[in-house]
């Protein structure tokens, strides 16, 4: 990249800064002008030069220049105006020039600003391209967290500065050359004491800033370095937490933090003694003004509309020049900071962009074998990683690389990949070398999946089709031409700033490259295909399940999911297990749900404040006390909380053992303890509105079976079932949009899919009759989904919308596993290298899921080229060959044992 | 059956007799009455264990596949019976298949919760291991030696 960060702007925004300092001249013209007024306004309509005589008149508008060598050039004649009118018009002239000039600032602002976004954005773009394209060794040395910083923050005061580069010293210096050259017009003396004292700004203000930059740098480094460790406690937080070095992690945190506060507090100091410096300077012309100008004045020699017109000019002086001298600086500050960012990325070995190219050729026919040629592999120290390996798969053959992981057979596997440059020796396709291809057409022939897994945050989708993602489809054909004028605008400005016009939102996915093929049914057949193989299908559905579906997707599934409701309770009868979900039946208590459950009887449309908005109605309160309801309930929540604070009141010191009080909080154990000393049972009609609110509001989340204190009998029960009906009968309407109420036949729309099947509550007093109860679900589900495909498509869409979190960390590693493989099998590719992708995993399983792979991809059409690194040697029997390796050399290579011995 | 009355019964087990009766019977409040009918299965052997089960009536069949060895367990108002105790007390998986033969009723101990009831009160974490030492010095009754090092 361009070293020198004034060539670089330059380079890219010479036409806009050119046309920038133009105007900024123009701009000149009516700065000069307002200087001149006030003068004008003194002398002649205050002070009234040239109305000695009642009647007289002024020329107004009478435009002359006076100029050196040229004399006096008369412009227009002017009109002739009386004292007041005059003054008036003076006046208004002057506000139109504050205007005008206002005006100018902004347009000027507004173009630079665009121009110095348009840079940034430009420079970054081409910061990010580099990180695309920095050689895999480059990544051994970078902190991800210092990299990010480099181009989020470090480099963002360059759009600044850059819109600056050249408009701001122009257009500074021009102001402060006119209000000089102003001064010197009118006095010359003056203007001598004006340029010494602006000489002695110029001159010493600067040397005192340099400190500040080489402060300002230390902060830079420091809090890159801070953003870099922030990042590794981010990612490594298990292995802090595992260790128990948060303390450790805090302590280095705080020197940091010292040190970054040390040195922003020496800047600061710094900064304020420099800024009264160039303050006090700044005072002290006018202070030379006044005395001397006021002394020229009483002598004569100077009229007082002058020196009213020198100090008028004066204010204007200070600020051109003082913004100068932090122009300066800043162009020393970013020059330096533009050569530490692109220091970052500056990388030997930097792929052309070529090898990157979307048009990239793909040749017609398949390349093939895929193969090492005497290759070596060395590390930085130069350690013998690789020794001379020369080793090639065809076109469906499988080979399962082995040896131990010191032995070189995981590099192996990374080298196929094309992830480690071969110190010497080639990786030929067929008869090209590898490291000439285009990355277009490595990546389409060959597939990887190894130990690291990258997923990206986002759905199960997104992760799945990544790999797809290779070329823009056409761009939507918006017809909303203001969409179009949108799009259009956003492609001119991404042109402008060097951007490559790639657009997001078209469709990325390479149909063509979906495996296996697609037969009618889409995208999404092949994915559930591929789920399958890996043993990731059972999971999604699940994630399918425990998710709401929109409003707008419920009748295209609300028939099936009622008609497994039927099923699910017709299973359960055949296994005897009818008892383990306990249905919501109109006329019965429902025995796991809460009372509040039982009373409402119904789902929430909204989870977190419907209950709430139903319970603190008048309605629903007048309801209770007319039910005869509140004053049991009331006598309920009283026992309730005595046993409560029983059992949990003397534990306020133990945290771990009140988690398991899960309908308080730990700081309302005292609250009751006050409210109980204020009641007693029974005694509802005697207390405060607050505590028979209290009360009754825990009785509402007691079930009986879950906390056994025997506090509901059958009474109670048979009277809160009287009592739903009589809230549904008389609920008004604007309370009951907040409630679906619980129907056999409808589907509960702000329900998940699984709570639309059971439609009931699970019975706990069933041994682990949770599991008993997924099992069925699951293959009543199973059945529904192997009938209807067009139900499984929907299902699985929706689990394939499970966001995974950053990372994948919403999954387990063995479902990031296998997604990771997943999304390797769903593209098509002529070879597929995977380095023991599936580590960790029991042996048992992972032997499982080879076979699977294997066989589906040995199913194909054309089947691929498998390079499968195996850290357990005992599965290679799966493979057509196997290549062992021991100290970086190739040992044995020779087709399975169970062939050998076929044969 | 309420609170109280699981309380009482578990108190006759040696393993909870030494424990603070208050928070035994947070212990309790925290495990989980369940059911089981002949024939169902309460635990198999090798699955994480989920906590000991308490029987408070019924039989089970406890089942070792190395050894092949069956045992009934059963629990009455008088005298509960405890399975699952040393895969609860040592964390690790369950080691023997327990079946129901009878209609059972047990209370599934909260094994995360016993934990910290050990670690934060000295007097119970005590009664325990007393317990326990007497467990170890009648060899019969223990199954796992090593859930007297715990």
């Amino acid at each position: 990249m361009e070293p020198n960060i004034f060539r670089y702007i330059w380079m890219h925004t010479r036409r806009d800064q050119i046309f920038i300092v133009l105007v900024v001249m123009v701009s000149m013209i009516p700065f000069y002008l307002a200087f001149d007024l006030p003068k004008q306004i003194v002398n002649r309509p205050l002070q009234g030069q040239g109305f000695e005589q009642p009647g007289s008149t002024q020329p107004f508008m009478n435009l002359s220049l006076q100029l050196p060598y040229f004399g006096r050039i008369e412009l227009t004649e002017g009109i002739q105006l009386e004292r007041v009118e005059l003054l008036i018009a003076l006046s208004l002239t002057f506000l139109m020039l504050v205007i005008i000039n206002g005006l100018f600032k902004f347009y000027i602002n507004v173009r630079k600003g665009r121009l110095g976004e348009r840079l940034l954005r430009r420079i970054r773009y081409e910061l990010v391209d580099r990180i695309l394209r920095f050689p895999p060794q480059r990544f051994r040395q970078a902190k991800s967290g210092e990299i990010a910083s480099l181009v989020k923050d470090e480099i963002e005061p360059l759009g600044g500065f850059a819109a600056d580069a050249f408009t701001q010293p122009a257009m500074l210096g021009g102001q402060a050359v006119t209000a000089m050259f102003f001064i010197f017009m009118q006095h010359f003396w003056l203007g001598m004491v004006a340029l010494a004292m602006a000489g002695v700004q110029v001159a010493i203000i600067p040397r005192m800033r340099r400190r500040l930059i080489v402060l300002g740098r230390q902060r830079q480094i420091t809090a890159r370095e801070l953003s870099g460790r922030v990042a590794e406690i981010v990612d490594g937080i298990q292995t802090i937490h595992s260790n128990d070095t948060t303390n450790w992690e805090r302590a280095d945190i705080v020197a940091r933090l010292g040190r970054i506060f040390s040195i922003r507090y020496d800047i600061y100091q710094w900064k304020f003694l420099v800024k009264f410096l160039n303050n006090f300077i700044a005072q002290l012309t006018p202070f030379l003004f006044y005395s001397i100008g006021g002394y020229l004045t009483i002598k004569g020699t100077l009229d007082v509309g002058q020196l009213i017109a020198v100090i008028n000019a004066y204010k204007e002086l200070p600020g051109p020049l003082k913004e100068l001298i932090d122009w300066d600086l800043a162009r020393q500050d970013m020059q330096v900071k533009y050569e530490q960012v692109i220091e970052q990325f500056e990388a030997e070995g930097l792929a052309d962009p070529s090898r990157q190219d979307l048009d990239a050729e793909i040749p017609p026919d398949p390349l093939s074998p895929l193969a090492l040629h005497k290759l070596s592999l060395r590390n930085d120290l130069g350690t013998m990683l690789l020794d001379d390996v020369s080793l090639e798969v065809a076109r469906g053959e499988t080979l399962a690389v082995i040896g131990e992981a010191s032995g070189g057979a995981p590099l192996v596997g990374e080298v196929f990949a094309g992830i480690q440059r071969p110190s010497q020796g080639r990786i030929m396709l067929g008869d090209s070398d590898m490291a000439q291809l285009p990355e277009r057409v490595t990546g389409r022939i060959i597939s990887y999946a190894g130990p690291a897994i990258h997923l990206l945050g986002g759905t199960v989708m997104e992760n799945m089709t990544y790999a797809l993602n290779r070329k823009p489809g056409e761009p939507p054909m918006d017809e909303d031409p203001v969409l179009r004028a949108e799009r259009d605008w956003r492609w001119h400005e991404a042109r402008l700033a060097g951007n490559p016009v790639y657009d997001k939102d078209a469709d990325w996915i390479d149909y063509e490259a979906i495996q296996p093929v697609p037969n009618g049914d889409g995208l999404i057949g092949s994915i559930f295909s591929v789920l399958e193989v890996v043993g990731l299908s059972g999971d999604v559905v699940t994630f399918a399940i425990h998710a709401q579906v929109e409003a707008g997707m419920v009748p295209e599934i609300e028939a099936a999911v009622l008609d497994m409701r039927r099923r699910l309770r017709d299973r359960l009868a055949e296994q005897n297990l009818v008892n383990a979900v306990l249905p919501f039946e109109p006329d019965r208590y429902n025995s796991e749900a809460t009372i509040a459950e039982n009373l409402l009887f119904g789902v929430p449309t909204d989870a977190d404040a419907s209950i709430g908005v139903i319970v603190a109605d008048p309605f629903f309160r007048e309801a209770l006390i007319e039910l005869g309801l509140a004053s049991r309930l009331f006598d309920l929540g009283w026992r309730f909380a005595r046993v409560t604070l029983d059992l949990f009141g003397s534990l306020a010191d133990n945290p771990d053992l009140l988690q398991w009080l899960t309908y308080m909080t730990p700081e309302e154990l005292p609250e009751y303890e006050h409210i109980l000393n204020h009641t007693e049972p029974g005694g509802m009609d005697h207390t405060t509105l607050a505590y028979r609110i209290r009360l009754i509001r825990l009785a509402m989340s007691y079930v009986e079976p879950k906390y056994r204190f025997s506090l509901l009998d059958d009474d109670l029960r048979a009277r809160l079932v009287e009592g739903r009906k009589t809230l549904a009968e008389r609920m008004p309407a604007d309370l009951r949009s907040h409630l679906q109420p619980y129907d056999p036949a409808t589907y509960l729309q702000r329900a998940t899919i699984l709570q639309n099947i059971l439609f009931g509550k699970v019975n706990r007093r069933l041994g682990r009759s949770e599991e008993r109860i997924a099992d069925s679900v699951r293959s009543v589900l199973r059945e529904a989904m192997a009938n209807d495909t067009v139900l499984r498509d929907r299902i699985l869409s929706l689990g394939l919308r499970y966001d995974i979190g950053s990372g994948g960390r919403r999954l387990t590693l063995l479902q990031r596993q296998r997604l990771a493989l997943a999304r390797t099998l769903l593209r098509r590719s002529d070879y597929y290298v995977f380095n023991e992708p599936l580590s960790g995993v029991d042996p048992l399983l992972q032997e499982q899921m080879i076979g699977k792979v294997l066989g589906f991809l040995g199913d194909q059409p054309d089947p691929a080229g498998v390079v499968w690194v195996l850290a357990n040697p005992a599965f290679a029997h799966h493979f057509h060959r196997r290549a062992e390796f021991a100290k970086g050399r190739l040992v044995q290579d020779a087709a399975s044992l169970q062939l050998l011995a076929q044969e | 059956m309420l609170l109280e009355d699981e309380v009482a019964l578990l108190r006759k087990l040696p393993l909870f007799a030494g424990v603070d009766p208050c928070r035994l019977k947070v212990l309790c409040f925290a495990s989980s009455r369940e059911s089981f009918a002949p024939g169902e299965v309460l635990f198999r052997e090798n699955e994480p264990n989920s906590g000991a089960y308490v029987i408070f009536s019924g039989s089970v069949d406890v089942h070792k596949a190395a050894e092949d060895s069956h045992q009934i367990r059963s629990g009455n108002e008088n005298a509960v019976a405890i399975v699952g105790q040393s895969s609860m007390l040592n964390e690790g998986p369950y080691n023997a298949t327990v079946t129901a033969v009878s209609p059972v009723e047990v209370l599934l101990i909260n094994g995360s919760c016993f934990m910290q009831l050990m670690t934060s009160c000295r007097k119970s974490s005590e009664g325990v291991i007393r317990s326990l030492g007497a467990q170890l010095a009648d060899k019969n009754t223990v199954t796992t030696p090593s859930a007297g090092a715990h």
